[in-house]
Formats: C-alpha cells, sequence, structure tokens
C-alpha cells in the first residue's frame, strides 16, 4: 500500500486528493490517478499525459518516472509551476 | 510629443517643495534605448543623482513611470513603476505595481512623474490633465488613514470638488509610511508597489498620495493590428499551463506545493527548505477552503489574484510569499490568519515580505538569545497587534520597524538575517536552487527574486535543470535578468514572460525537456555568446509576443534580441547607478547560512557556491572584477557618451 498526495491544477481539474493503493512502480501510480479521475470527473479533460507530466517525489527525493515502489511510501505528484 | 504612440509624449517635473512644475525633456532616442517604465525611472535618477543622496532628503527624486503598452489594452500591461533611493538599502530601488495608476497617470497625459523636493505640510496631489494641486492632507482628513480608508476619502473628496464621481488613479500609503517604517509600500487599490520601502520616501516627503486622471487616450499605432494580435496573444496565454491554468486557479499561491516538492520552501526563517505542515498554508488550501474570486488587473487574461473573507470583508487573498513567510517562514500552520495578517499589512501600508522576514528573524534571535522579544516560532498570539506596533512604532515594533539587517546589525546573528543589501529575501530558499542564490545576491535592489532573474524558476518549479550546479548559472541569470527587465520596462507583467517557454518544457518526463534540460547547464558558452549578441535574436519567434505588441501598439521595431539589449542596458544602468552609491562585489552577499551551511547536512552541494558563481556572472556581464561596470562597457550600450 502506498499513499498519492495529487497537488496543483491536476488536484483542482482531476478532483484527486489523496488515494491509498497498492502500487509496485510510479507508472501505475499515474495509471491510478488518471483513473480516480475519470471516476470522479468523467469530463474533466484530464489526460494521461498531463498526470505524466508532473513531477514525482517519493518520500521526499525526487524519482524518475520508472522508479519502483514500496510498500508505505508517500508519493507527491506536482505539475509545473510559476509566479513570482 | 513623440513620433511613436503608445506614449503620452509628456514626463511632468513636480517639485513638492515650491510646487513648480515643468516639463521633464525625454526624446525619442531616449524611448529606444529606455523604453519605459523601470529603465527610463533609472536614466532620469542617473542623470540627477551624484551617489551623494540619502533615501530620507529632499535630493531624493521618486520617479513614477509608465510603459508604452499601458493603455493599449496589451496584455496585462497596466502596471506601473516607482523609482527612488530605498531608505532600506540606501541604494536604487524600483517597485513595480498592478493596479490601475499607470492606466490614470496617462488618461492626465504623463507617461511619467517625477517628483523632487518635500513638501512642507502633511499634502496628497491631484493632478487632472495639466492641473496639479497640493491639498493639505491633515485638513482633508487624509493623513493617518489606513490604505483603503486614504484612498476612499480621496475619492470622496474629488466628487465633491467636481460634483460627480470622477475615475481616477490613486497612489497611497498607509500609517507605516507615514511613521517612516522602513518597509513601507505604495498602494494603488489593492496591489502595491511592496519592495523597498519606497512609500516611507512618500512619508518622509510629507507625500500621502497622488490622485491621477484625465481625458488623454493613449494612441495606438495601428488599432486594428494591435486588436488582432491582442486577440492572438491572449489566446496563447489561455492555452498555456502556467498563464491559462496554473495562475488563473491558483494564483502565485500555487507555487508552495512546488516549492516543497523541489525542497525551495523557506521554512524556520531559513533553516529548511521544507515545512511538513505545508499542506495546511498552500495555495490548494487557499482555493479550497478560502478563495471566493479571482481577480486581475487592467487588461490582464490572467486574473492571478484571491480574494478571501476576512471578518466578513471581501478582501486580496495572500500571494505565494506572504504565505510561505508568514506560514512555514515562522511555523504557523493557521492559512486564517495569514489571510487577516495580509489583510492588516495592506491596510497598514507594509510590504508582507519584509514584514514577515524581519519577523521570522526577531523569533530567531529571540531562540538564540540575542533578543529577549517575547516572539517565538509558532506562538502567533498577538502578531495582528504587533504589525500595529510596527506600523506606528510602538515597543519593539519600533526596533522591528527598521528591518532585518538593522536589527542584526544591532543584536546580532548577521548570518541567519536572511537579507541581501539590506532587502529581505522572498520565500524560495537558494541552497536546492544555487542559480537563484546568485541573483538575490547580484540582484540590483537587494534581495528580490525577481530582480534576481527568477532562475528558480528553470531550476526546480517549471524546467528542471540541475538546480546544485554552479554551471551556466551567470549565463542563464544574464539571460533572464535582461528579459524581465525589457518586458517590465513596456509596462507589461513579467508573468506574460513564462509563456516563452513552450509547455513541452514544463513536462519533467517528456524526452525533450529531459534532453533540453540536461544541455541547458552545459551550454554555458552558447548562452553567453547569446548575451553579447543578443543581436543575432532579430527574427520573430512564435513563443515570443512582446515585439509584435511594440510594433502594431507603438510603431516601434522590436525583437528578442533588442528586447535582450534594453534590458542589458537597464540592468547595467541600475548596477552602474547603484555603483554610485558603493556597490561593488563586496555587497553582492548573502547570509552565511545560505553560503555555508547545507540545507541538507548529508549533502555538501546543498549550499550556494556564491563567490563561484559570481566571478562568472560579472565576467559575462562584462564588468570589472569587482562588479562595476566598465566605462567602455557603458559606452558600448549608449548610456555614457562622455565623463560624468
Amino acid at each position: 500500500m502506498v499513499t498519492i498526495r495529487v497537488y496543483g491544477v491536476l488536484r483542482l481539474d482531476s478532483g484527486v486528493k489523496m488515494l491509498e493503493a497498492e502500487a509496485e512502480n510510479v507508472q501505475e501510480v499515474f495509471k491510478l490517478v488518471f483513473e480516480e479521475s475519470r471516476r470522479i470527473k468523467p469530463n474533466s479533460g484530464i489526460t494521461m499525459k498531463d498526470v505524466k507530466g508532473c513531477m514525482v517525489v517519493v518520500n521526499g527525493k525526487m524519482v524518475k518516472p520508472n522508479a519502483k515502489l514500496n510498500h508505505g511510501d508517500e508519493i507527491m505528484l506536482v505539475p509545473a509551476s510559476g509566479g513570482g | 510629443m513623440s513620433k511613436y504612440s503608445g506614449y503620452m509624449g509628456k514626463v511632468a517635473k513636480f517639485d513638492l517643495s515650491t510646487g513648480k512644475l515643468e516639463d521633464y525633456p525625454w526624446s525619442d532616442q531616449e524611448r529606444e534605448l529606455y523604453i519605459g517604465g523601470k529603465i527610463m525611472a533609472a536614466k532620469i535618477l542617473y542623470d540627477n543623482l551624484t551617489g551623494k543622496e540619502e533615501a530620507y532628503s529632499e535630493e531624493n527624486m521618486i520617479v513614477i513611470s509608465t510603459g508604452p503598452l499601458t493603455g493599449t489594452g496589451a496584455p496585462s500591461s497596466n502596471r506601473f513603476n516607482v523609482s527612488a533611493i530605498s531608505p532600506q538599502t540606501g541604494i536604487i530601488a524600483s517597485s513595480n505595481c498592478g493596479g490601475n495608476f499607470g492606466y490614470y497617470l496617462k488618461k492626465a497625459g504623463y507617461d511619467a512623474l517625477i517628483l523632487t523636493g518635500k513638501c512642507d505640510e502633511h499634502s496628497w496631489l491631484e493632478i487632472y490633465n495639466d492641473s496639479f494641486v497640493l491639498h493639505n492632507a491633515d485638513r482633508e482628513d487624509v493623513w493617518g488613514k489606513r490604505v483603503s480608508e486614504a484612498q476612499q476619502q480621496i475619492r470622496d473628496l474629488i466628487e465633491r470638488d467636481n460634483g460627480c464621481r470622477m475615475k481616477c488613479g490613486i497612489v497611497t500609503i498607509g500609517p507605516a509610511g507615514e511613521n517612516l517604517v522602513r518597509y513601507a509600500g505604495i498602494f494603488s487599490d489593492e496591489r502595491t508597489a511592496g519592495r523597498a520601502g519606497l512609500g516611507s520616501v512618500f512619508g518622509w516627503k510629507n507625500l500621502k498620495a497622488i490622485a491621477a486622471y484625465g481625458n488623454h487616450h493613449t494612441p495606438i499605432h495601428n488599432e486594428k493590428k494591435t486588436i488582432a494580435w491582442n486577440k492572438k496573444w491572449v489566446k496563447y496565454l489561455r492555452a498555456h499551463p502556467l498563464t491559462g491554468s496554473q495562475l488563473p486557479k491558483l494564483g502565485t499561491a500555487g507555487l508552495v506545493s512546488g516549492m516543497q516538492a523541489t525542497k525551495v520552501l523557506a521554512t524556520k526563517n531559513f533553516a529548511q527548505g521544507t515545512n511538513p505542515d505545508f499542506e495546511k498554508v498552500s495555495g490548494e488550501a487557499l482555493a479550497e477552503q478560502y478563495n471566493i474570486v479571482n481577480k486581475g488587473c487592467l487588461s490582464c487574461p490572467m486574473n492571478c489574484a484571491r480574494t478571501v473573507d476576512v471578518d466578513g470583508k471581501e478582501v486580496k487573498g495572500p500571494e505565494l510569499e506572504t504565505l510561505g513567510l508568514l506560514g512555514g517562514g515562522i511555523l504557523n500552520t493557521d492559512l486564517s490568519l495569514i489571510n487577516k495578517w495580509n489583510y492588516e499589512l495592506d491596510e497598514l501600508g507594509m510590504d508582507t515580505i519584509s514584514s514577515a522576514s524581519t519577523l521570522a528573524y526577531a523569533m530567531e534571535a529571540n531562540e538564540k538569545g540575542l533578543w529577549n522579544n517575547g516572539l517565538e516560532f509558532g506562538k502567533t498570539e498577538g502578531i495582528t497587534e504587533l504589525w500595529s506596533d510596527i506600523a506606528y512604532r510602538r515597543g519593539i515594533g519600533d526596533e522591528l520597524a527598521e528591518g532585518t539587517k538593522r536589527l542584526s546589525e544591532k543584536f546580532g546573528g548577521k548570518e541567519f538575517a536572511i537579507q541581501s543589501k539590506g532587502l529581505e529575501l522572498s520565500a524560495y530558499e537558494p541552497r536546492h536552487a544555487v542559480g537563484q542564490g546568485l541573483g538575490y545576491a547580484v540582484s540590483n535592489r537587494g534581495g528580490c527574486h525577481l530582480n534576481a532573474g527568477y532562475l528558480v524558476f528553470l531550476e526546480a518549479l517549471g524546467i528542471r535543470i540541475d538546480s546544485q550546479t554552479p554551471k551556466a548559472k551567470a549565463e542563464l541569470t544574464m539571460f533572464m535578468q535582461d528579459f524581465f527587465e525589457s518586458v517590465s520596462a513596456t509596462g507589461q507583467c513579467l508573468f506574460t514572460g513564462y509563456a516563452f517557454f513552450p509547455p513541452a518544457l514544463l513536462d519533467p518526463n517528456n524526452g525533450l525537456a529531459k534532453t533540453v534540460n540536461s544541455m541547458m547547464t552545459k551550454i554555458a558558452p552558447a548562452i553567453a555568446f547569446i548575451n553579447k549578441h543578443p543581436e543575432l535574436l532579430f527574427f520573430p519567434l512564435p513563443i515570443f509576443h512582446h515585439d509584435r505588441e511594440m510594433k502594431y501598439a507603438v510603431g516601434m521595431k522590436m525583437n528578442l534580441g533588442k528586447y535582450l539589449r534594453v534590458g542589458e542596458r537597464g540592468y547595467t544602468l541600475e548596477r552602474y547607478i547603484d555603483s554610485l552609491f558603493g556597490v561593488n562585489g563586496e555587497s553582492d552577499t548573502l547570509p552565511a547560512r545560505l553560503t555555508d551551511e547545507p540545507e541538507d547536512p548529508a549533502d555538501e552541494s546543498t549550499k550556494v557556491p556564491l563567490e563561484k558563481m559570481k566571478k562568472a556572472y560579472y565576467a559575462v556581464r562584462g564588468w570589472n572584477k569587482e562588479g562595476v561596470p566598465t566605462e567602455s562597457g557603458l559606452k558600448k550600450l549608449g548610456i555614457k557618451k562622455g565623463s560624468k
């Protein structure tokens, strides 16, 4: 079991805030978030590309999209942002 | 008059001591070299200051300047700039603001306003076309008022005198400016020229406010093409993930979670780059729990401002810097308090960044036993009252009104006084974005994230280049500083610049982005070459819209290369003025916490290798080893003809 937290516009647009699920790697996390988004907001227009375009942080460390996960991992999905 | 559209063709110079109004000469050649806004202001200050003036003196001049795109309907173009010698830094400061004052200053017929001298009594200035009238601010019950009350009072006075409600732009200071709090701001509606304490320069000059209105119209070179281009550009901005989605939906507050993810979220007075409680004080929490409606400045399609409820009143919500520094910065987890403090600081007329950072310094000084002031991290009781004590200089508020640098000189703790050249840093912790650290240190107005070049956008939040290497950071800093400098000079918001970066580069898992981002720090010589020869970028780029806006609305031929050159001229000129006031490489510093202590004790690379990057930066800029622009460089840029 891992905990996935979604941030930024992806959270607002997808309606997905937090998920607890089984996932062995980051690709599965992307899939889980995308499917949850389709379930919560079927007409949101969110695509898999939007989900995969996020930074992925596991237990406070940035990881690559092919990273493996362990039981109890805390995952953040964060889209790019800019401001001032 | 000017051969160019976009400009009103007049600059007013008004002596507050004598009430004398004169036209200040400003030629088309100067418009081409300096465009407007902060660069125009720098040129005016350069021509009039010697390097001996003090912030609180009759000799200090205030220049309020617009850009040629202000009033043309160009996206996000109604900003204005205020420049003067800062009471925080003692050097040139430019402070930029949204709101509507720039638009109405042009309605009155002026591109810029120069204020000299000092009012002999508390005053406010009414500008209606060519009529400049100083009113007694005590008799008319304007002095002493909080910001929104003062604005309302002036609107009512103008209505009384005209017999009907007039549309006008007002800038005003609050009690903090009147009482010479060193980080007092200047306010137009709810927007703030907040940085560097120019509100207290108004206060020292006994000037509470300026109202401008009139019946002039900003001329547009080719109206049909301008309207068509504006539509196209707005469509592009709305389709971009940052300017069309993140900024409208979350505002700058939306940066908090990205800063946490990339460890650049200043926490506990910059002791850490992450805040375990960041979710409670994030943009998402603001949007989900408090935001009422999104708002924007005049002619802005981004609507990045938030509105929140404070004590039953709909008011401006906090920006990222306020959330970060009044949240994790002081270990506060109560977002409703930040909303309340943000409003209170605006009404008292204080910069939220410097206010929060000064408070964080005081908490740490107390914690370390350097200053027994009763302030503690995480303890929020009494802070609302403390803001008022600062604005009115009561009790320890009188000490705090001096800002971080002066407090650290008095009580010690310079290593954790988070400021550069006297200006407190913004909420971006630079040890996981070392180029941002370089920018903070060399920034012309002191520790400002934007004047720094905002490399944290390239290193962490938007694009993902190597955040820890010093390689290419000097070159990229110069590029970004010069780019932002020009965008600002036209009157546009810097946020229009984010759409310059194609969406594909914002996706950290996209193959193209990964390649470009990994290349970026390896091609320093190529970036340096572009910085040196921007004229090579003479062709239109689909990602760069600003040049054609200038062509259609103003009639001035521009391209990215010219933008960069004008920006370089502006940045160099400000630095040269700073050097007349004693700035050199020794002034470009960061507190030891950021340069000597790794943010992650297990990773030595998580500190800012400042000295190495500074040397590279001066070389890339063509300045001498002491960090001062050279005579030949100034001549090459057209700043100097003979000797001054």
